[in-house]
């Protein structure tokens, strides 16, 4: 292809000239201005003048693709001779326009900016293009030399534009600029693209030494607007936010300060370039919130107690932005749960005179988990800090409360699993949370904060122990489905024992068949009634031994002998040991030959024992029930006390129960309403030993455990730091119970004393495991 | 030579209490065994208390004296009331003291070698075992009300603790551990007990004696 020569070569005034026309029509309109074959001639001229010396001629092939070999003197002075005329050309372009923006000023100048600025970088890419031969070769030449002053054809437009145009108007472009956002801030309406363009052009000339490095860091955008820019923000807001908190509540200013806030940031984002989103946010932080802090932290607990959620989560909001922000309003948050929970508990404690309903006491703690949990959701956007703190605040009222107080007697787990057993027991009517799964998730919640869950635990197995020997239970899924749950919560050990309870009563289950075949082929009559065996475990049940020695009466006797034979036989080895005052028995008794009623009496195996002696004669003396039952005189004159109370039995002879001589005869107008009785019910005073006794036996299985710990973390590291020691052991335990380091201490002194562990040397606070 | 062999031998019976009944090497002093001889008690192997009795007299000393339990410390002596015939014979010949007058000479300056700071930490330490019932593991507080002034002269704790066990615990006897503990806790802890912290590796014992201290002692406001 051969293109017609544009001009002779060898002449540098006809070139320029010829480059200047094609030059002047590019600057004046970039698109349409030149064509591409104007283009290609440009080009050409260019890439003509730069190699003429060497090649005497016009040569075809324009593009060529390796450097020709040119004399170096020659072509060197082609080049600077054609950079000059391009630099001064394009300076005495520049003058024009800055003489051009001389009378203008405000939004004028503004737009005369932008206008100019699209155009000149426009047209620097495609001058850039002209000299792309210039470019790769003379000027790569240069750089490599190091000669700074002499740059790439688009990045000198850049610079001569940042010299000879934008530094002579900086001052005035900038501040009309500043001036004109600060008309924003006050609702005017603004034409913020100028003020995009003059930003974006500001990071464009960022040339520096014409390194691409220096193209990045944006250094002349920075210093000449972005600093200024953060300025007037700064005292601008600093200004209005005195203001606007002078006239004021805090709570408007918030949603105020949020208004700025959001405002700048979407300006920012829409109009400036990235890397002032920062520094904006940073000092909008500082401006609208960190200097008010004070004073909006004494905000947040009158927030609290009002439960504005809208305010507290504004705050929220804006003190996030903050490094650090929230932890003044933690302490707060926490100290409200508190006392809320403190609150609700101290109100039911003033309703309840007697027993403290372990339902409503659950309840109350868990409305306020509740109430909080959900605040901390919604409001404060389940952030962990805030988590952390509701937890605190919750094992804080939970375990220690006006009903639940440190050193009392009546405490949160106790409470908790008697809940827990009214729940699980049959009969339990209806349920707040509508199905006794949700029931037991809500227990399930307090759960979780008791320090204690050794005592819940020692108490859970108790009240199930009764469910399952008086067959209470409200259904074996139920149990099973809280036994799960505890295993979850807390671990496959804490929940062993109870697992074995189970396995008792199922294995139970499967011997009595065993038992009722071996029954209906033995010699032994079979009885007239129903019966059934537990057989249980001792160390996995908590129940107490037999209270007294008893001659059994003579209707079970037969078959009482028979199943400790069987079941000898069955288990060698092993030792029946009979709770009798844990046996049932149902009895259905006329009192009365005249009246027609029959009741049912509910009946220990003692109780029973006694009765059935009724069916001899209606009156004993103590002496004779002593003999005839081979009970001890305690358990019988407390057994007496209950039939007196339930005026089953009067007393003829005697001042006092159980007194020497004293008689007792059946009460023929024992006519009460029910005509089922349970006669097996606790003495009160039992309850409250039974209470006591166990929380003993917390405290001594606490001991051992404590002592476990420590021989087993002493047993793995051999040697180790007091604090270290003390620390790892509540670690260890902190899922049953809460040690207190007193306790730690006793059984470290035990240890040493027994020579487990022994002080080292010179060092008092460490311990050596001795093996 | 044969004293240098002597001194490593009792070493080892000092640390290893099991094989102190052990017949001893064959090298042993004439003129000690002549000594042991003469205060040992009849048909036994060893100096009972009315040995020790005569020896004291011989020294001049009282038995319970301060100066009598250096000299049971530099024999290594096991229990109060005896001195084996090991503990006695190799004692003095590692001691290098052959005679009564010599042994005399040499008590001042074994006192005043106990009561440089380091070395009195042991003497302290094995006054536990010296004086406590060999079949107890621990001594016996009214021994301990005894002893603890003899051997530790200079603590503002001594009388009011002896005071606390007295009047405020029901503790027969304090484990070594807690008799060891004491002598670390007069060195360090000053009088009003300031800087006791109840959560370091003090014994509990040291911790309801600190309690009832501060409570005792007027507050510095």
């Amino acid at each position: 292809m051969a293109l017609p020569q544009p001009v002779p070569s060898g002449n540098f005034a006809d070139t320029w000239q010829f480059l200047e026309e094609g030059l002047n029509r590019i600057l004046a309109a970039v698109q349409g201005g030149v064509s591409y074959g104007g283009f290609m001639e440009l080009y050409t001229v260019v890439y003509n003048h730069l190699t003429q010396t060497h090649q005497s001629g016009f040569q075809t092939n324009a593009f060529a693709t390796s450097a020709p070999d040119i004399t170096r003197g020659s072509h060197h002075r082609c080049g600077s001779e054609l950079y000059a005329a391009l630099r001064n050309y394009l300076r005495n372009r520049l003058r024009m326009l800055r003489e051009a923006a001389a009378p203008l000023t405000g939004p004028a100048l503004l737009a005369f900016y932008s206008k100019e600025w699209q155009q000149y970088e426009r047209a620097a890419t495609f001058i850039d293009h002209i000299f792309r031969y210039m470019n790769r070769y003379w000027i790569r030449r240069q750089r490599e030399e190091r000669r700074t002053e002499v740059y790439d054809i688009y990045t000198l437009c850049l610079v001569l534009w940042y010299r000879d145009f934008f530094l002579p108007l900086e001052d005035r472009v900038v501040t009309t600029a500043l001036d004109q956002i600060v008309e924003k801030r006050r609702g005017k309406t603004i034409d913020s693209e100028y003020i995009r363009d003059l930003a974006s052009s500001l990071v464009y000339i960022n040339v520096g030494d014409g390194s691409r490095h220096d193209r990045m860091n944006a250094q002349v955008y920075k210093e000449a607007f972005n600093s200024k820019f953060i300025q007037t923000t700064r005292s601008f807001y600093t200004q209005e936010s005195d203001q606007y908190r002078t006239q004021h509540s805090i709570v408007d200013y918030l949603k105020q300060a949020e208004m700025w806030i959001q405002e700048e940031e979407q300006w920012c984002e829409r109009f400036l370039p990235k890397i002032t989103l920062e520094p904006l946010q940073e000092t909008c932080n500082v401006v609208l919130i960190e200097s008010p802090l004070p004073a909006v932290c004494q905000e947040f607990s009158p927030l609290l107690k009002r439960d504005a959620t809208d305010d507290l989560a504004r705050i929220y909001r804006l003190l996030s932005r903050l490094h650090d922000g929230l932890k003044p309003l933690l302490k707060a948050f926490m100290e409200h749960v508190k006392d809320a929970g403190l609150a609700a508990v101290d109100a039911l404690a003033r309703q309840i005179t007697d027993n403290v309903d372990s339902r409503r006491y659950t309840h109350t703690l868990l409305t306020v988990h509740t109430k909080f949990n959900e605040m901390v959701k919604t409001t404060f956007n389940s952030d962990p800090v805030f988590v952390v703190e509701l937890d605190k605040a919750c094992n804080e009222f939970i375990n220690r409360n006006a009903i639940c107080k440190p050193g009392g007697t009546v405490r949160t787990p106790e409470l908790l699993a008697r809940y827990t057993d009214a729940l699980l027991r049959r009969g339990n009517k209806g349920s707040e949370a509508g199905s006794l799964e949700e029931d037991l998730q809500h227990l399930m919640t307090v759960f979780k904060y008791i320090d204690d869950k050794d005592v819940f635990q020692k108490f859970y197995t108790k009240m199930l122990a009764k469910r399952l020997v008086y067959g209470l239970s409200l259904s074996e899924d139920a149990e099973l489905n809280m036994m799960s749950k505890l295993k979850v919560a807390c671990g496959h050990e804490y929940t062993s024992k109870i697992h074995r309870m189970f396995l008792d009563i199922s294995l139970s289950r499967t011997f009595n068949d065993q038992f009722k075949d071996h029954m209906s082929s033995s010699a032994v009559p079979a009885p007239q009634f129903e019966y059934k065996f537990l057989v249980l475990g001792t160390s996995s049940w908590p129940l107490q031994g037999s209270s007294s020695p008893l001659r059994v009466p003579d209707v079970v006797a037969p078959l009482y002998r028979e199943f400790q034979a069987f079941y000898v036989i069955k288990h060698s080895g092993r030792k029946l040991q009979w709770l009798f005052q844990h046996s049932i028995a149902e009895i259905r008794a006329r009192i009365n030959p005249a009246r027609k009623v029959t009741y049912i009496l509910q009946a220990s195996t003692y109780q029973m024992a006694i009765l059935m002696l009724y069916n001899q004669a209606d009156a004993y003396s103590f002496e004779e029930l002593v003999q005839h039952t081979g009970m001890n005189e305690d358990t019988l004159t407390n057994h007496l006390s209950i039939f007196l109370r339930f005026q089953l039995l009067r007393q003829t002879k005697g001042d006092k129960v159980g007194t020497p001589n004293s008689r007792y005869e059946l009460n023929t107008g024992f006519a009460p309403k029910k005509h089922r009785i349970n006669l097996n019910i606790p003495v009160k005073s039992e309850q409250k030993q039974e209470t006591e006794a166990t929380n003993r036996i917390i405290a001594k299985d606490r001991e051992y455990v404590i002592k476990a710990a420590l021989v087993r973390i002493m047993k793995a590291r051999k040697q180790m730091d007091h604090g270290q020691l003390i620390n790892e052991v509540i670690t260890l335990l902190q899922s049953r119970f809460r040690p207190q380091i007193p306790d730690i201490k006793k059984v470290i002194d035990e240890l040493l004393d027994q020579d487990f562990i022994e002080r080292t040397e010179g060092q008092k606070n460490i311990y050596n495991y001795i093996a | 030579t044969a004293s240098s062999a002597m001194v490593g031998h009792s070493k080892r019976n000092v640390k290893n209490k099991r094989t102190k009944g052990a017949p001893s090497d064959s090298q042993e002093n004439p003129k000690l065994v002549k000594l042991f001889a003469k205060y040992k008690a009849t048909g036994e192997d060893r100096i009972d208390h009315i040995g020790i009795e005569a020896l004291c007299t011989d020294l001049g000393i009282e038995p319970g004296s301060d100066e009598f339990f250096v000299l049971s410390w530099k024999l290594q002596a096991a229990t109060m009331g005896y001195y084996s015939r090991q503990e006695f014979i190799e004692g003095l010949s590692r001691l290098q003291c052959g005679d009564i007058p010599t042994l005399r000479q040499c008590l001042p300056q074994w006192a005043a070698e106990r009561n440089v700071d380091s070395v009195h930490k042991s003497f302290y330490t094995w006054m536990f075992g010296f004086t406590k019932t060999p079949t107890q593991r621990s001594l016996d507080v009214n021994v301990a009300f005894e002893i603890l002034p003899l051997v530790i002269h200079d603590s503002p704790h001594v009388a009011p603790f002896i005071q606390f066990l007295q009047d405020k615990t029901q503790i027969q006897a304090l484990n070594k551990d807690q008799w060891t503990s004491f002598y670390e806790f007069c060195k360090s802890i000053p009088e009003d007990c300031a800087g006791y912290d109840e959560l370091a590796a003090w014994p509990t014992l040291l911790d309801d004696y600190v309690r009832w201290r501060r409570d005792q002692l007027p507050s510095p406001s």
